[in-house]
């Protein structure tokens, strides 16, 4: 299949943030394209360049083969239409009026709507199910009613490519099953080329032939709904436990989150002591106290993002003055932590003559009887001429369990203390 | 559309037989029927009576609906572009951009012609482009123009510009002190002398623009991106729209000085009464401004006479009243 769209190794940064880095992208003429991934993880920044409403940096958007920038805006309009999230409107334009703009890319400089246009919108009404509703103010719509309203207009723009920024997030079941059987009936009889970013991913997976999962401005699955939603990639992308299995009706991929239920409700109230520096504690911090835990740190140099942070937040501390190495009092502070948690937890930081003891503290916790979690590190850098490989191997030597990352974090911990 | 040129013929009539001294309405008429169009019985009034009609009256009405035309239309556009319904030339400080350029130009002298051109009105739509550029710059985020940003900076370009106005009344002659500051208040009194034939044409020529980009103002009051999906080149409208509303408006404050609330008022109630669509609400505005302001000026000419009061006074008494009166009883549905 030939591709409508084509994104070549894009670099897109807002300033001071770098959105994405040598992006490539295809959608094919004719297909369904779900657009899938966690907020902020680039998903409308993405349709923006498609449509050419932002610029890459570095690399190039195509449409049908043109480079996008050079294309006239009313041209790119008779090809592309977009829905929106959402749309404010200050004036009392009617929802007639409003579906009408759709076809300004048709009208020459001094035009009226011709009978031709009206019929077009007329159509688009109809298959969206808000004929009878011209007349109303499009601010007095229902929320789901201005979505219907969207769609319709990017319909009368007769577009062969339509880009959807979650569609039906404000539709009710009935409309939100409706809407996407009319995107693919569209798709089937009109050869219509839809992206479709969704944050319903068994919606996503059940009408979408092909997905793309963004995970922090890269593409990091892409494929048939089967093989990008897997219960490994949501639980990657996601850091939520899934469980994914067959729709029975469909065959498409059907996703359920796990939730937690009220089961481990004893488990809370326990203590858990972070080993961390660098700021590599504060996402578990957070989430472990999300999760009803208590959480010290140790040890720390005050002035570290960890420390800022623990302070914040009110955390029983260990600390050294600031860039200082470990002191013995200080190991003993943390050691005394540690005696008083349920579990200690090895963050990834990196590791030098400074915060050695760090480890060594591991080790005494886990001699004296403690569990500990370790998430696996590198040591890409070893400041330490290789004591701290020797002392990770303790650990593991020792009985830490391994980790390989924080998605893991919160199962292992509760795996852990529910076992006591 | 019909029934406001109607209005505005009507109320201009009016207009011009009220005053110090009341002309009946049926000797004005023939009085313009027979200097304009020919026909009817060419006596039954005084040589003072058709001289007051046609060369004081006439022209004082015409401007007043030049200037009420230019400063609705200009308004209209303005909300359009910034998407907010309180945007007019006062608000962005282009009516103080222009009102300065004007008063330093007759404070230097420059009243009558130089080389040809006319001074004033020159000096006034530099001074409402220079506003323009300059609120557009202090505005301007990453290339883009955010409402909020554009509003902030009209505000502080026109306080600044109030001062500059300020500073240089206060160090004027007292005799031009009046002069001045009777033109500042919003008045069509100076303007008879002025070529109305000129200022004419720049609202032709920029009305005719404008009337044209109606169609991308529907889309753009969707907002920038929405205009943009739909086939409108953003950036290039933007500029030419600013431009236009500001060579319309500098063209009637070098003459009229600082009215306002008609820019602001005068394309909600269009909106109120016939929808929000550009290709209509533009000229509608205009000659619903038309007739707003030459009601206006026939108050301020008439309700003391023969004292007058400045027509800025009588549309901001009016004016504020009515806004008010809009904002209570729609609440946030303003909108129109």
């Amino acid at each position: 299949m030939p591709s409508i769209i084509n994104l070549e190794a894009v670099n897109f940064s807002y300033p001071g943030r770098e959105i994405f880095s040598h992006l490539d992208l295809s959608l094919k003429e004719g297909e369904i394209l779900g657009l899938i991934g966690p907020n902020s993880s680039g998903k409308t920044t993405l349709l923006k360049l498609m449509d050419g409403l932002l610029y890459p940096q570095k690399g190039k958007v195509f449409l049908l083969g043109k480079e996008i920038p050079k294309i006239p805006r009313r041209q790119v309009a008779r090809t592309i239409a977009v829905v929106p999230q959402e749309m404010e409107v200050p004036f009392a334009f009617t929802v007639g009026e409003i579906i009408l703009m759709g076809r300004a890319p048709y009208l020459s400089r001094f035009g009226w709507e011709r009978p031709k246009d009206l019929s077009v919108a007329r159509e688009a009404m109809a298959l969206t199910d808000v004929a009878g509703l011209e007349d109303r103010p499009f601010l007095k719509l229902s929320q789901g009613e201005k979505q219907r309203v969207l769609i319709a207009r990017a319909l009368a723009q007769e577009p062969r490519v339509i880009l959807l920024d979650e569609p039906t997030s404000h539709l009710d079941l009935n409309h939100q099953v409706e809407i996407n059987e009319l995107i693919r009936s569209l798709n089937f009889q009109k050869k219509l080329t839809v992206l479709n970013i969704s944050h319903d991913l068994n919606l996503a997976a059940e009408y979408c032939h092909r997905l793309v999962l963004l995970s922090r401005g890269s593409i990091f699955a892409v494929g048939t709904p089967a093989e990008v939603i897997t219960e490994e990639n949501i639980r990657r992308v996601y850091e939520t436990n899934v469980m994914v299995e067959k729709n029975p009706l469909s065959g498409a991929p059907r996703v359920t989150a796990i939730g937690k239920g009220r089961k481990d409700e004893g488990i809370r109230q326990r203590t858990i002591h972070l080993i961390c520096g660098e700021g590599s504690g504060v996402d578990s911090a957070r989430r472990l106290l999300l999760r009803g835990y208590r959480v010290s740190l140790g040890a720390l140099n005050v002035g570290d993002t960890d420390q800022k942070v623990g302070k914040s937040l009110g955390l029983p501390m260990a600390l050294e003055e600031p860039f200082a190495p470990i002191s013995e009092r200080t190991l003993r502070d943390n050691l005394n932590l540690m005696a008083k948690a349920d579990l200690v937890v090895v963050e990834r930081f990196h590791v030098g003559r400074g915060n050695l003891p760090n480890l060594q503290a591991a080790i005494e916790a886990l001699r004296q009887g403690k569990k500990v979690i370790v998430l696996e590190n590198d040591l890409e850098y070893d400041f330490t001429d290789g004591e701290a490989r020797r002392d990770y191997r303790l650990l593991k030597e020792e009985g830490a369990v391994f980790i390989p990352d924080h998605s893991r974090l919160l199962e292992e911990a509760e795996r852990i203390l529910t076992s006591d | 559309m019909v029934l406001l040129f109607i209005g505005l013929t009507g109320v201009g009539v009016l207009a011009v037989s009220l005053g110090a001294v009341t002309i009946p309405l049926a000797k004005t008429w023939s009085i313009l029927l027979h200097n304009f169009l020919g026909f009817g019985p060419a006596g039954g009034w005084s040589e003072s009576e058709s001289s007051i009609i046609l060369r004081v009256r006439l022209p004082r009405a015409i401007s007043g609906m030049l200037v009420g035309a230019a400063l609705s239309m200009s308004g209209a556009v303005l909300q359009a572009l910034l998407r907010n319904p309180l945007a007019d030339p006062f608000v962005l400080g282009i009516s103080s951009g222009a009102a300065v350029g004007a008063v330093l130009a007759i404070l230097f002298g420059l009243g009558s012609t130089l080389l040809g051109i006319y001074p004033v009105p020159a000096a006034s739509f530099g001074g409402a482009l220079l506003t323009l550029f300059l609120v557009y710059f202090i505005a301007r985020v990453e290339g883009r123009v955010p409402t909020q940003t554009m509003l902030l900076a009209g505000v502080i370009v026109s306080s600044f510009f109030s001062a500059i106005i300020m500073f240089l009344i206060s160090i004027t002659s007292n005799e031009q002190i009046y002069n001045v500051t009777f033109w500042l208040m919003g008045n069509l009194e100076y303007l008879t002398t002025q070529p109305l034939g000129g200022t004419f044409l720049y609202l032709l020529i920029g009305g005719t623009v404008l009337f044209l980009l109606a169609k991308d103002f529907n889309l753009l009051s969707l907002g920038e991106e929405t205009a943009a999906e739909l086939g409108v080149e953003v950036e290039r409208v933007k500029k030419i729209a600013f431009v236009f509303a500001s060579l319309i408006t500098g063209a009637v404050v070098s003459f009229s000085g600082l009215i306002g609330f008609v820019g602001l008022v005068v394309p909600h109630l269009v909106r109120m009464i016939w929808g929000p669509d550009h290709r209509f609400l533009l000229p509608a505005s205009a000659l619903m401004g038309a007739i707003i302001l030459v009601v206006a000026d026939t108050i301020a000419r008439t309700i003391m006479a023969p004292l007058e009061i400045p027509v800025g006074v009588v549309t901001a008494m009016g004016g504020a009243p009515f806004f008010v009166y809009l904002l209570r009883k729609k609440g946030h549905a303003v909108y129109h």
